[in-house]
Formats: structure tokens, C-alpha cells, sequence
């Protein structure tokens, strides 16, 4: 803002408004302002030279030539296909754009989101009945070292790695290595057809089945037993592996059914595995997008004001 | 401004409304024709501002290339005023760098080669005398806030008036006017010692 009270003509001249003697040599003074001015100039030498020596740089200033320019800077079609800018360039100036302010918060909230979903779906194969109920000790999975059914003798035939027997009776029966020849063995004390045998994916042991695995089925109780014996208990008609909880006393039909189940459970399993699976690969899709969301907004701005000084 | 220059200003916006409508329609030739117009103009201008032959008129192109990629976005009534504060804002931003890499501050100050020559029928003496006032003014100008200096130049060279000025520079017309007299007040006190010159 600039002062209107110039000292009194005449004084020290210093003291004098001289951005008031600017406005006059200007003519940039209102009516108010005007006599006093006048009265500098009248009144003061300094004052009266400084007006003159405005006006004349004034002219001098608008007598100053026009340098030539070096150069046309008229467009070729390349400059202005290169003017209009890139895809890049444009999506990013609409990126900049102040209605698109809600972008940030809304690509924080999505890499948010997917972060979550990323958390929940590497924790979900974990979570739920399926893998708890696996982990209940007597109850079949495939990947358990299950107890098989002596489909001979009635007894129980130990597992893959559990205590192979001695034998006992025409109870339970050492597991031997199957030679793959399956096609003369006899129907199972049971009376499970050889047809309908299940077979443990994991194991290998087939439950009235056709064919065996190491440790796995007794055909009769007459097979070599394991090299891979240890002590077991053997127990009427069935053989409980040492240091594992006694198997239940499982008929052919129960050991099917609990197959079944074990078989239905690990299917859970891998549905849950597949639903983590999506989870997660959706939390990572969603968070990147928000990610390249925010770096876009900002890298936008940025580049808006670059230009807004344009 | 009396009736023949205001129907010519008003002949001349209508004639560059046309031009950028045809631009924007895709018509180059439209605009280089905008160009040609304006580039003579816009250099004078650019160059007082930062001094400097190469920097303005690389402002000068960026500011043209600039106005045609926004060229949608011209709505005011007058494209010479929108294109100045395209340069005038260039020009800045050349300033800005040069401030950040101070190594050649004014390289134009000792070379007046592209000034055009005076009239030699006013004799040596006064051709001399014209070229050391015009240089004397060119870097007492140089000397004074690029603010000052771009409100004094299109004041005094260009012929806008405070409002205008005011629009271009996107500041009220109070602080227009305050950079133009306390641009004038510098000068005078650089050019205190040298006044000789500018009496004729």
C-alpha cells in the first residue's frame, strides 16, 4: 500500500514520497492525491528531476528496438503430433485433474484392502474344521500312516512306516513289497470284491483291495515280514502300531467310509487352499492397482505443477 | 481507445477466434498462421525478460507448443493476451532455471549484435549515443525483480493497461501497479548516474 503523506515541499527531499512522484509521472494519481504531488514537484528540484527522469526512461523504454528472432517457430506436423504429448501425457494430465482428488484415498484404501485380503488368504488353508479335524489323532487322512485292515484274517495290518508285526496267527500279516500281480488274489475274509477296493492315495494301502504297497495290505498271513520291523503290539486280530493311539477296530465298511471321509475332508482342504489361493491373488492385484493408483496421482500432480507455471 | 483502434482490436480477436477454432478442428496451417502472427512479438518480448537469445526462444516454442496443446482450453476474449501469459510464464520458468544455474547470469549484457543498427542519417554520434542509452536501460532492467520488469515491459512496449497486465501476471491490479512504480523508482536510481543518455 502505498503512503499519501508526502513531507511538505521544500524539506529534505529524502523524505519526500517518491513513489508519489512515480504515480504522477505515471499519471497514475486520483484527484485526492494529485495536489499534493504537484506541490512536491513544484516545491522540491530533487522531486521535480525525479518525475522527469521517470518519464524519460518511461520513453526510452517503449523506444527500445525489437530484437530479431532467430528462428520460425512455426509447427512441422512431427512438433505437433509431438505438442499434442503421449497417451501417457494425457492420461496423466486427467489424472491431475482436482475433481480426481478422491484417487489418492481411494488407491491408499484398495492397497489397504489388498493387503487384508492377501493376510486372510495365506492364512486360510490353515483356518477351518478341514485341517483341524486332520489333526485329530485316530482319524483317517491320506496323509496319515494309517492302520489298514487285515482283509484275511480279520486283523489289522500296521502301516507304512508304523511297526511292522510279528506275526500272530492269521491275524495281522508283515507288509511285504507288492510284486504287481494282483490278478490271482482271492476275495478278502470280508467279502469285499477286490473291484471295490479303496486305495490310499498316500500310502498306498489298499483296504480289500488288488493291490498293496510297502507295509501296506496283508493278503494272507503267511508274507515275509518287513526289513523294516519294529516292535508292535499285536492284540487279538489287530495290531497297534507302538507309540501312535489305537486305531479304532475298524470293520471293511468303516474303513471305507472313513476313507471317504478322510478322502471328502482333504478335498475341503484343497477347496480352502483354492479359495486362499484367489484370495490372495486378488489382494495382490487390488493392492498393486491402488499402489500404481497413488504413484500416478502424485507423479500427475507433480508434473501439473510443472506445468502450472506455464 | 477510441472507435477505428477499438473496431481493429475487435477485427483482429475475431480474426484469431476463427484461427483457433480451425486449429482445434485440426487444421495446422491454422495455427502455425497464429504463429506467425504472434512469434515476432512474443520473442521481443520473451528476450527482455530473460536476456538471453537461445533461453527465450526456447520459451517461445515451448509457450507456442504449450497454447497448442491447450488450445482447448482458450475461452478468453484475446488470444494475443493468452499467448503472452503463456510466454511471459515460460520465460519464468527460464528464469528459474538460470537462478538454480547461476553460471552465465546475462550473457547478452556486453553483446548488442542483435539489437537492430539506428538510423546512420542521425549521425554517428547519435547512433552511438542511442546504443549506449539502449544498453544502459537493457541492464538496469536486468537489474530490477523479473516481476517488475515483465509488468514495466508490457506496460510501456506492448501497450496493456494495469488490468490486462494484471490478468496475464494472475495478480490484483494493486500489485500491477506497485511493480510498475517501484520497477520505474529502481531504474531511476540504477540509471541515476547515466541520465545524460536519455536526454535528448
Amino acid at each position: 500500500m502505498l503512503r499519501h503523506d508526502p513531507a511538505p515541499p521544500g524539506g529534505d527531499h529524502q523524505s519526500h514520497e517518491r513513489l508519489l512522484l512515480v504515480r504522477l509521472a505515471d499519471d497514475d494519481l486520483s484527484d485526492t492525491e494529485r495536489p499534493a504531488a504537484e506541490a512536491l514537484r513544484a516545491g522540491c528540484p530533487d522531486c521535480a528531476a525525479l518525475v522527469r527522469d521517470v518519464d524519460m526512461i518511461a520513453r526510452a523504454t517503449t523506444s527500445l528496438p525489437s530484437p530479431s528472432r532467430p528462428r520460425d517457430f512455426r509447427m512441422s506436423r512431427e512438433q505437433a503430433r509431438m505438442a499434442r504429448g503421449t497417451f501417457i501425457g494425457r492420461l496423466l494430465e486427467r489424472l491431475a485433474a482436482p475433481r480426481l482428488g478422491i484417487l489418492q484415498p481411494l488407491g491408499a484404501a484398495a492397497v489397504a484392502i489388498g493387503f487384508v485380503l492377501v493376510v486372510v488368504g495365506m492364512g486360510l488353508p490353515n483356518m477351518g474344521g478341514a485341517s483341524s479335524a486332520v489333526d485329530e489323532p485316530g482319524v483317517y487322512s491320506a496323509a496319515d500312516a494309517s492302520p489298514t485292515v487285515d482283509l484275511n484274517g480279520g486283523g489289522t495290518a500296521p502301516a507304512e512306516g508304523a511297526p511292522a508285526p510279528a506275526a500272530a496267527g492269521g491275524g495281522a500279516a508283515p507288509a511285504e513289497a507288492d510284486d504287481g500281480d494282483s490278478g490271482g488274489l482271492p476275495r478278502n475274509s470280508s467279502g469285499v470284491p477286490p473291484s471295490r477296493a479303496v486305495a490310499s492315495p498316500a500310502s498306498g494301502h489298499v483296504v480289500g483291495g488288488t493291490e498293496s504297497a510297502p507295509g501296506g495290505v496283508s493278503r494272507n498271513g503267511t508274507d515275509a515280514p518287513s526289513t523294516k520291523a519294529e516292535p508292535s503290539v499285536v492284540s487279538g486280530s489287530q495290531v497297534e502300531p507302538a507309540g501312535s493311539p489305537a486305531p479304532p477296530d475298524l470293520t471293511a465298511a468303516e474303513a471305507v467310509e472313513a476313507r471317504r471321509d478322510a478322502e471328502a475332508r482333504l478335498a475341503e482342504l484343497e477347496a480352502g487352499a483354492a479359495r486362499g489361493t484367489g484370495l490372495v491373488t486378488f489382494g495382490l492385484l487390488l493392492g498393486s492397482m491402488g499402489l500404481a493408483l497413488i504413484i500416478l496421482r502424485v507423479l500427475a500432480q507433480r508434473r501439473a505443477r510443472d506445468r502450472a507455471i506455464r | 481507445m477510441d472507435d477505428h483502434a477499438r473496431q481493429v482490436a475487435e477485427e483482429r480477436r475475431a480474426r484469431d477466434r476463427a484461427l483457433v477454432e480451425a486449429s482445434l478442428a485440426g487444421d495446422l496451417d491454422a495455427f502455425n498462421r497464429l504463429v506467425e502472427l504472434y512469434q515476432d512479438y512474443l520473442f521481443a518480448l520473451t528476450v527482455r525478460v530473460v536476456n538471453d537469445r537461445e533461453a527465450a526462444a526456447d520459451a517461445v516454442q515451448e509457450a507456442f507448443f504449450s497454447a497448442y496443446r491447450n488450445l482447448h482450453r482458450f475461452h478468453g476474449d484475446s488470444f494475443r493476451s493468452w499467448i503472452t501469459r503463456i510466454a511471459l510464464n515460460a520465460a519464468t520458468d527460464v528464469l528459474r532455471l538460470r537462478k538454480r544455474r547461476p553460471a552465465d547470469p546475462y550473457p547478452e549484457w556486453e553483446d548488442d549484435s542483435w539489437q537492430p543498427p539506428a538510423d546512420e542519417a542521425e549521425g554517428p554520434e547519435h547512433t552511438a549515443m542511442l546504443r549506449s542509452r539502449h544498453r544502459a536501460l537493457s541492464a538496469a532492467l536486468q537489474q530490477i525483480t523479473p516481476d517488475q520488469r515483465a509488468a514495466i515491459l508490457l506496460y510501456d512496449i506492448e501497450g496493456y493497461d494495469y488490468q490486462e497486465i494484471a490478468q496475464m501476471q494472475g495478480v490484483s491490479l494493486g500489485t500491477v501497479k506497485s511493480r510498475i512504480h517501484r520497477g520505474r523508482l529502481a531504474l531511476r536510481d540504477l540509471l541515476a548516474a547515466q541520465m545524460d543518455l536519455f536526454r535528448d
